[in-house]
C-alpha cells in the first residue's frame, strides 16, 4: 500500500516533468491556484460551498473509474483495496477541508469525509450501456467525447443562467457563458494519437481550418441558446454579452492552435504561459495566435504532407 | 503499385530496418512474416508515412497516405465514442460524409454502443470496417485475424479476395500461417532487419515446413513433457 502511494507521487511528478515544469514549481503553482481559486469562489459566488462539493465529487468520481479499480482489485487484497480507495479519497479532500478550516466553516467538513468514505467503499457498476446522445455526431471527436464527459456541467450552466435572470444579475449570466467556454477548452487538453491526424487527406493549413470551423459551429450550439436568452433579458447590455461571446470564439481558436503547436505532445509550459498572459492581456493574442498558427503548421507537416 | 527503394530506419544508433527494397503490384496480396520485434509494424508505419525514414517510397497514385487504409495491430478507441462515430470520424477524414451504416455493418457490430467497450475482436472488425469504407486503393493490415472469431476470419479472408479482385494492393502481416496461405500471392520474410526471402504461392507449403523446422527444432522435446 505504501508503495502504491509512492508510485502515485512519482506519477504526479512525472506529469509535471512532462509538462516541462520543475516538480517543486508544479506543486507550488497547484497550491497557489487552489488557494486563489477557492478564495475567489467564496468571495464572488453565493453558493460557493456547493461548487466546492461538486468539484470534490468530480475528482473523486474520476478515481472511481471502473477499469482502474478493477486493476487495483487484481493487485491488492480486498481489505487493502478498500483502505487504498478511502485513503486516496480522503487525501483529495484534505485541501478542500484545509481551506474550510481557514474560513472557520466547519459545517460541511463531515460531508467531504462521508462522500470520500462512501465512494471509496462502493464499486460503481461497469455494465451500464447508455449512450448519451449529442448533437455533434456529424463531426465526431472533441465535442462528442467532451460533451458526454461533461454534460452535467451544462445543466449547472443553464441553472446559473436561470438564476441570473431570476435575480437580474448579468454578471452571473456572463459567468455561465464563461463556464461553458472553460468546459469547451478542456476538450482540447488531450492529444489524439497521430493515426487520427494522419488519416486526414488535408494539408496542415486546411486541417486547422476544418478543426477551427467545426469547433466554432459546435461551440455556438452550446453558447448561443444562453447568449440569446441573456440578450433578451439584458437587452440594454447586448453589446457586452456579444463581446464576451466574440472573445470566447477568439480564445477557442487560440486553444486549438496551441494544442497543435505542441502536437503530438500535450500542451506544455510555453503554450500554458502564453495563454495565461493572453487571458490577462487579450491584445497579446495579435502575436500569440500567429505564433501558434505557424508552430502548428510545423508540427503537423510530418503527418499531413 | 507501391515501390520501396532502399528503405532504412534507425532509432538513435539502433538500425531497425536496413536497405529494404520491395515492389508491391496492384491486384496482389502480400504477406510479411517475421518474428515479434522483427520490424513489421515499423515497416508499415514507414510506408504509411507515420515514421520518418531514409530511402524512397513511390506509388502510382500521388500522396500514397491519402489512399491508404491502415489497420493497426491494436486500434485505439477514444472513450465515449460509438462505433458509428468512429467510422464517421475516419471517413470524414477522407472527405466521405455519406455512409450507409446498416448496409456496411457486415460484422453485425453494435454501432450505437461505445467502441471502447467492444471486445478485442469487435474492435478489430470495427477498425477494418472503417478503413474499408474510406474507399482506399492500398491496404496495410497488421494482424487482421488476431483475436477475431472463426466466422469473421472467413469474412475477412473473403474481403481480402475481393480487394484483390478490385485491383487493390494489400499488405498483410499475420502470425497464423494458414491465413496467409489462404490470402497471399507472395510472402516476404523480414529477418535481420531486411527482406531476406520472397516466396511465391507454389512454395508456401515448403516455406511452412522450413519455418516449422527452424522455429520448433527440438525445443518441444527439451520441455520434457510427461
Amino acid at each position: 500500500m505504501k508503495y502504491y502511494f509512492h508510485l502515485q507521487y512519482k506519477m504526479i511528478n512525472r506529469s509535471f516533468i512532462e509538462y516541462g515544469m520543475p516538480v517543486i514549481l508544479g506543486y507550488l503553482i497547484l497550491i497557489c491556484a487552489f488557494i486563489f481559486g477557492s478564495k475567489t469562489l467564496f468571495e464572488k459566488v453565493d453558493y460557493a460551498i456547493y461548487v466546492y462539493l461538486l468539484s470534490y465529487l468530480t475528482l473523486v468520481l474520476k478515481l472511481s473509474d471502473v477499469k482502474r479499480n478493477r486493476f487495483l482489485k487484481y493487485c491488492f487484497k480486498s481489505s487493502e483495496y478498500k483502505k487504498i480507495r478511502i485513503t486516496e479519497n480522503i487525501i483529495i479532500a484534505l485541501p478542500f477541508i484545509g481551506f474550510l478550516i481557514y474560513l472557520k466553516d466547519f459545517q460541511f467538513i463531515p460531508v467531504f469525509l462521508i462522500i470520500g468514505t462512501i465512494l471509496g467503499s462502493i464499486n460503481l457498476k461497469s455494465d451500464y450501456n447508455v449512450t448519451i446522445p449529442t448533437p455533434f455526431s456529424k463531426q465526431p471527436f472533441e465535442f462528442t467525447i467532451g460533451f458526454r464527459n461533461t454534460f452535467y456541467f451544462f445543466l449547472i450552466s443553464l441553472f446559473i443562467t436561470f438564476k441570473a435572470i431570476e435575480v437580474s444579475n448579468l454578471n452571473l449570466g456572463i459567468a455561465s457563458l464563461i463556464s461553458i467556454l472553460a468546459i469547451v477548452f478542456s476538450y482540447y487538453s488531450i492529444s489524439e494519437p497521430s493515426f487520427f491526424v494522419w488519416n486526414y487527406n488535408l494539408n496542415p493549413k486546411m486541417f486547422l481550418i476544418q478543426k477551427i470551423k467545426t469547433s466554432l459551429i459546435y461551440f455556438s450550439y452550446l453558447a448561443l441558446p444562453i447568449t440569446i436568452v441573456l440578450g433578451i433579458y439584458f437587452y440594454e447590455n447586448l453589446i457586452t454579452i456579444l463581446s464576451f461571446v466574440f472573445v470566447g470564439y477568439v480564445f477557442l481558436i487560440t486553444i486549438i492552435l496551441a494544442k497543435y503547436a505542441a502536437y503530438p505532445d500535450k500542451m506544455n509550459i510555453i503554450q500554458g504561459v502564453l495563454i495565461a498572459f493572453s487571458i490577462y492581456l487579450p491584445p497579446m493574442l495579435v502575436f500569440v495566435i500567429p505564433y501558434f498558427y505557424f508552430q502548428s503548421l510545423k508540427q503537423l507537416k510530418p503527418l499531413l504532407k | 503499385m507501391i515501390q520501396i527503394e532502399n528503405l532504412s530506419k534507425k532509432y538513435g544508433n539502433k538500425i531497425v530496418l536496413n536497405s529494404i527494397s520491395i515492389f508491391f503490384e496492384n491486384g496482389k496480396v502480400y504477406g510479411i512474416v517475421g518474428e515479434n520485434g522483427a520490424g513489421k509494424t515499423t515497416l508499415f508505419n514507414c510506408i504509411a508515412g507515420l515514421e520518418t525514414f531514409e530511402g524512397e517510397i513511390k506509388s502510382d497514385i500521388p500522396k500514397l497516405k491519402n489512399h491508404l487504409g491502415l489497420l493497426v495491430t491494436e486500434p485505439y478507441f477514444f472513450s465515449k465514442i460509438t462505433g458509428k462515430e468512429y467510422i464517421q470520424l475516419l471517413c470524414n477524414a477522407r472527405n466521405i460524409h455519406t455512409i450507409d451504416f446498416e448496409k456496411s455493418n457486415i460484422f453485425d457490430l453494435p454501432l450505437n454502443e461505445y467502441a471502447s467497450k467492444y471486445s478485442t475482436g469487435m474492435k478489430k472488425k470495427l477498425a477494418l470496417t472503417a478503413i474499408l469504407l474510406q474507399e482506399n486503393n492500398y491496404f496495410i493490415l497488421d494482424e487482421p485475424f488476431n483475436g477475431v472469431d472463426i466466422q469473421s476470419n472467413i469474412i475477412i479472408t473473403e474481403i481480402i479476395h475481393k480487394l484483390k479482385e478490385l485491383g487493390k494492393t494489400v499488405i498483410i502481416s499475420s502470425h497464423i500461417f494458414s491465413t496467409l496461405n489462404d490470402t497471399c500471392d507472395e510472402i516476404l520474410i523480414l529477418e535481420n532487419k531486411t527482406i531476406s526471402k520472397k516466396v511465391g504461392k507454389i512454395e508456401f507449403n515448403q516455406l511452412e515446413s522450413e519455418m516449422k523446422k527452424i522455429t520448433v527444432g527440438n525445443k518441444i522435446d527439451l520441455l520434457g513433457l510427461k
